[in-house]
């Protein structure tokens, strides 16, 4: 019984990622110029070159870091709608360093570094909304939306003000030096070691949450918060805790962009990043696992429609509704679940 | 000739899914036309279900309903209110922003009469200001119309409930428990104001389950035990304590009660072996609470020793909430002392006693086993270890094995009907107490258990297995409160028996033969005070 309510879960999930596929094509098929050919660029171009695959899957690797943060989050039915300004602010700090790392660290010292003060940002920005929520009720979601809104302008402003490259028209940082950048692993694309990092967190993070105590009254929270102080666990504590992880996650895939195919911070780079961070912890419905396919799906929709932009001359307006509308179908098949998940 | 009824429900059922409950299960009432008829019962009776599918505010699965000899189908509140019946619920819905006036008009406001207001729905204030004075004073309430509602007392805020349905020209008038939040006086003055409107040809029913009200007020009672119908009785020809015995489902209602002598129950008689050291002292302990959600506690004192039981009963809206959530470690109470086991504990340094529960010296039965006890869609083995979860991780990481065994192991020997990796909400009623009741009593026995309606749902073999399970803790020497409802739970298995009554201690001795289940129901329904 229970596998066929897995199964079932699954199953509309399939559905509502076939239905965002048909819609696809039948927007392609009303502007494109050549349908063919739109369909071809939709549905083929991300994989039929080492390039194109490549960078289909060095964008995921930023979806799959910050899906898994959202997701721990989700467990204790905490929502973190801050991830623009983490992953922002995180880039930035992450960029900083490197900018201004000696030379005598070596690659090695300033990768880890990066990726730990680009975490412990983001980690910094989630936990203030965690102790709003735990010690003043103050819903999550609405402050680490606003307060992701102001690190957006603040970081913008040191951005295109004194960290602004004075050799460059575009507003952004310095380039990074070349030494400090993490190694591609899939020439000529964009792909870097980053990769592995993902799968490990991916791997860590399952374990964590089936294994381990932690994962265990993580759990316990989101199920039932009364439960959870009968049990003697600190709902606080988790709050917390949720917010922290989450937060940390997107800042360590902000610093990691900065690093690895962006090699600069520039103004705006990962703007709505994590909206489709959320999507994809929205599409594994709380599975860390699941986490890996529902990134290659959104990243897949992203990559898909870039190349019939490109090719067909679809207007990216088009293109960006035809995202909307497919989010809008994944989410109107898993809501209602979570919902009636919390209704019990 | 037959008087006229003014209401008549028959065979009336109210399923509720998923579980199944029974709310109504073939319940019928008979009212006469221009009485004042009292529905009476234990909490979950159905009281409140029958009256909210009589208002239109519930649909019934089966069962008629007859307005004064017509056979209706009442499927929304409008069409109740068509049918001239208008419901006054426990909890009131007032507009604290708007006026006395503007509250009972609420919907049927007076509109001034030119084109444009009518169209735009301008509201004609000094209209509205004197059908209210007009409506209060025929009906003798004295109710400043123009008063904001948020200055009025709980009692003006009932008047204005009342006359709203009045004003709705309602004919047939349901009051849930309403006096449930008022004080004596107010009260008093409700009643008047009934009887009044009585005169005036409207009928009204009251839901309560306070009989020396009924006895008070009504003409006629219709007593409800398990969403059935047991009887409608004249007041005039019946007693208040046929009428006890008839609520409390005693099967001998011929059997005389010798009514005590003050003697023969004295408190200060409570007598204890030396031996047994003091595990729990409560001294004063009064819980606050604005008087929209409830009575409170006041000044409730009691003593727990190893080895031995205290039953403490009452209704629901009595104080019981208050005082679990107080003992185990969900409120802290507004004053009082704990004396646990040598620690002092004050509201000041209560985090302290919430850690005793962290220690394992004191156990908790939530009496909500599925809000507090209960985490649905994870499995019931994640269940079953959530509270001793540090044996099962003892380094941070689970032990999969010693779960399993456990689970097996409490499964079998609890008769639990599930599987292992079963989510939890998929369990029956009765599975869920037994996997609560397992995960307490799979443990070593702690110093003091706090058991919250341990047999609630429990089929009879299980509750006294159960029974006989609280009974082998306090043969180790476990203290034990049980808070109960079911009186017969708590005169079988109490040392001690303390009874509530609006938030207060209105019985507290030790259990004996002189304690039955018709004397402990007048404590419990107030009539009868003995702290």
């Amino acid at each position: 019984m229970r596998n066929q309510r897995a199964f079932s879960a699954t199953f509309r999930v399939l559905m509502a990622a076939a239905f965002s596929i048909i819609l696809a094509a039948t927007v392609l098929l009303l502007f494109a110029e050549d349908f063919r050919s739109a369909l071809w660029q939709f549905f083929v171009e991300p994989f039929s070159s080492r390039y194109f695959f490549g960078n289909y899957i060095a964008d995921t690797v930023p979806l799959i870091i910050s899906g898994i943060g959202v997701s721990i989050a989700f467990r204790s039915k905490n929502f973190n709608l801050g991830g623009e300004g983490q992953i922002y602010a995180g880039a930035l700090a992450g960029g900083v360093l490197a900018l201004h790392a000696p030379e005598a660290f070596g690659p090695g010292t300033v990768w880890i570094l990066v990726a730990f003060i680009g975490a412990f940002i983001g980690a910094i920005i989630g936990t203030i909304s965690g102790l709003l929520k735990a010690y003043w009720r103050i819903s999550e979601m609405i402050s680490s939306y606003l307060i992701s809104a102001i690190i957006i302008n603040i970081s913008d402003f040191f951005i295109t003000g004194p960290l602004q490259d004075s050799t460059s028209n575009f507003q952004t940082t310095a380039q990074i030096p070349s030494v400090f950048l993490l190694p591609r692993i899939f020439s000529p694309s964009k792909l870097d070691i980053s990769i592995w990092l993902a799968l490990f967190l991916v791997l860590f993070f399952h374990i964590l949450s089936k294994k381990s105590k932690m994962g265990f009254e993580l759990r316990v929270c989101g199920e039932n918060e009364e439960f959870a102080r009968y049990c003697g666990i600190s709902v606080r504590a988790y709050n917390i805790a949720a917010m922290a992880i989450s937060g940390g996650m997107y800042g360590l895939s902000g610093a990691l962009l900065v690093i690895g195919p962006q090699g600069r911070v520039m103004r705006g780079f990962s703007s709505g990043l994590g909206w489709s961070a959320i999507s994809v912890a929205l599409l594994a419905q709380g599975r860390e696992t699941a986490i890996l396919p529902a990134a290659l799906f959104i990243a897949f929709l992203k990559a898909g429609s870039d190349h019939v932009m490109i090719g067909s001359g679809v207007p990216s307006e088009i293109i960006s509704m035809l995202q909307a509308t497919a989010m809008l179908f994944i989410t109107a098949q898993v809501m209602p679940k979570l919902w009636q998940r919390q209704r019990q | 000739m037959l008087p006229m009824l003014a209401v008549r429900m028959q065979g009336i059922c109210r399923r509720y899914y998923p579980r199944g409950v029974h709310a109504n299960d073939g319940a019928s009432l008979e009212v006469e036309k221009g009485s004042i008829h009292a529905i009476v019962g234990e909490n979950g009776a159905g009281k409140t279900t029958l009256m909210k599918i009589l208002a239109g505010l519930d649909l019934p699965d089966e069962g008629s309903i007859e307005i004064e000899g017509r056979l209706v189908k009442i499927e929304s509140p409008s069409k109740a209110q068509a049918l001239g019946i208008g419901m006054v619920q426990q909890h009131f819905l007032i507009f604290d922003e708007l006026s006395a006036a503007e509250n009972i008009f609420f919907g049927i406001e007076p509109i001034r009469n030119n084109k444009i207001s009518r169209l735009a729905g301008i509201v004609d204030s000094q209209e509205l200001n004197t059908r209210a004075q007009q409506l209060a004073t025929e009906y003798g309430f004295a109710i400043d119309p123009s008063a904001p509602a948020a200055s009025l007392s709980i009692g003006a805020r009932q008047q204005i409930e009342i006359l709203r349905q009045l004003a709705r020209h309602a004919k047939i008038l349901i009051l849930d428990e309403p006096s449930s939040v008022l004080t004596e006086q107010e009260t008093r003055v409700l009643f008047e104001k009934l009887s009044d409107i009585r005169r005036l040809g409207h009928t009204i029913i009251l839901v309560t389950h306070k009989i020396h009200e009924v006895m008070q007020i009504a003409d006629r009672v219709t007593i409800m035990r398990q969403g059935r119908t047991i009887g409608t009785y004249d007041i005039s020809a019946t007693t208040l304590q046929k009428l006890t015995s008839l609520i409390m489902g005693e099967g001998s209602i011929e059997e005389k009660q010798e009514p005590i002598e003050k003697s023969q129950i004295d408190k200060s008689k409570i007598e204890r072996s030396q031996k047994n050291p003091l595990v729990l002292g409560v001294d004063g302990m009064t819980v606050r609470r604005p008087r929209y959600y409830g009575i409170g506690l006041s000044d409730i004192s009691f003593e727990v020793h190893a080895g031995e039981i205290l039953g403490i009963c009452a209704l629901s809206g009595n104080g019981l909430d208050d005082l679990e959530n107080a003992l185990a470690a969900f409120q802290s109470p507004s004053f009082g002392t704990f004396i646990f086991d040598g620690h002092h504990i004050e509201p000041h340094n209560y985090r302290r006693y919430q850690s005793l529960f962290q220690k394992g010296l004191i156990a908790y039965l939530p009496s909500d086993r599925i809000k507090r006890g209960l985490a649905s869609s994870l499995s019931v083995r994640d269940n079953f270890i959530a509270l001793s979860r540090h044996d099962f991780f003892p380094k941070g990481w689970i032990l999969e094995n010693a779960a399993q065994q456990a689970i097996l192991d409490a499964i079998r020997s609890f008769e639990i009907n599930a599987l292992p990796d079963q989510p939890a909400g998929e369990l029956s009623g009765g599975n869920i107490q037994k996997l609560a009741i397992a995960r307490l009593f799979s443990r070593d026995f702690p110093k003091l258990f706090i058991l919250c309606e341990p047999t609630w749902s429990l089929d009879i073999r299980s509750a006294e297995q159960t029974c006989r399970r609280i009974r082998l803790a306090k043969e180790e020497g476990t203290a034990i409160l049980l808070l109960s409802s079911n009186i017969d739970e708590i005169l079988e298995l109490s040392d001690h028996i303390m009874v509530l009554s609006r938030g207060r201690r209105v019985l507290y001795q030790k259990n004996s033969s002189l304690l039955n289940r018709a004397i402990i129901g007048e404590y419990l329904l107030g009539n009868r005070i003995h702290g």
